[in-house]
Order: structure tokens, then sequence, then C-alpha cells
């Protein structure tokens, strides 16, 4: 799943680690989610777009197929 | 980060607590094999129980988080992984050694009897707990 965390982080100025503290995870899951490597459960997706002040749908593309 | 981390865990980053708690792993199990195999069942029991005890401990001697969703989600997925590939293995393994029985090729022994029931049970357990999380 796509996302543009890495961005909203950056413009932010915080480290993976100070999202992570604040979102009560580890830093290697706010990495993985980041890399596209691990889809959050939906109450960490909620914290997430609480964080960054928008919608779920705001933070998260499905990427899915225009067909499907 | 508070002061407040003690013993193993002391001014350890969370990835070195995390492979400490593996080692100790490692280590209480080897210990209580080699021991059993060399006829130490004391020292054996005593070293896998000051193993497992220690790297039970590490997660409360700590201000890191070491263990989230993610390693959950990880969990699961290894999870079942095993039991799938276990599954696949004993429908393969036991029928084939109920026929090679039957023709006299293979013997029940007490091993094969032990793994026999061992798997019976992993899988009623495995069938309980699906019961039950279903239900839930």
């Amino acid at each position: 799943m796509n996302c543009d965390i890495r961005e909203r982080r950056n413009e932010r100025g915080e480290s993976q680690a100070d999202l992570a503290a604040d979102l009560d995870v580890s830093r290697q899951t706010i990495n993985a989610i980041e890399r596209d490597r691990y889809d959050p459960s939906l109450e960490l997706a909620f914290k997430l777009a609480e964080h960054f002040d928008c919608a779920i749908e705001d933070l998260f593309d499905p990427a899915l197929d225009e067909d499907s | 980060m508070t002061q407040t981390q003690t013993g193993l865990a002391q001014n350890r980053s969370p990835k070195t607590c995390k492979r400490l708690i593996l080692a100790l792993g490692v280590f209480a199990g080897v210990s209580l094999g080699v021991g059993s195999a060399l006829q130490r069942p004391f020292i054996a029991v005593g070293l896998y129980v000051v193993g497992m005890t220690a790297a039970v401990a590490i997660p409360y001697t700590t201000d890191h988080l070491l263990f989230d969703e993610r390693d959950d989600t990880i969990h699961r997925r290894a999870s079942g992984f095993t039991m799938a590939a276990f599954g696949w293995l004993s429908a393969l393994v036991f029928p084939s050694l109920v026929v090679l029985s039957a023709t006299d090729y293979f013997a029940w022994g007490p091993v094969s009897v032990t793994v026999a029931w061992t798997t019976a049970i992993v899988y009623m357990i495995y069938g309980v707990a699906l019961g039950y999380y279903r239900g839930r």
C-alpha cells in the first residue's frame, strides 16, 4: 500500500524515532510502513491519521488497478 | 530515555535487546537438550530456567519498546507457515507410513508413534483454538 508518511514526516522535521515514540510503536515499524513493507493495523492507521491531522485515505493509497 | 534500565538490558539498543532475548532463548533450549543428552538433568534444567528467566525479564527491564503490532503480525505469519508446512508434511508422511506398515516395509516404533501422537495433539489443540477464535 502506497503512503506519503515519509514526505509528511519530513515536512514536519520529525525523525522516524520521534514518530514511533509518539505512536507507541518501534522505529522499525515506521520504517517498514514508509518502505511499503508493512501495512499497519486499522488502529495504527487511525493514530497516524490523527498525528498528521488528516484522513486515513489521505495517507494511504491502496494502489488498486483501475479495472479492479 | 529515562535512566531506569537495569541489568542485562542496561544501555542497550532495542535491536541488541531483541538479539539478547533470542540468544538467551537459544542458550536455554540448547542447554536443556545437551544437558539431557549428557545425563546432567539438573544442570540442564537449571541453565534452562536461568536462560528463559533472563529472556522473559529483559522486556521488563528496558524502557525501549521491543515488540509491537508488526512483531505480532510477523509471528502470526511465521506460525501460519509452520502449521501449513507441518500439516502438508503430516498429510504426506503418515498415510505413507500406514501403507508401508500394512505392507511390512515399515514397523511403528516408539519414536514414530510419539511423533504421530504429538502431531495429532498439536492439530487437536489447533482445532480447539480455531473453534474458540471463530466463536468469539
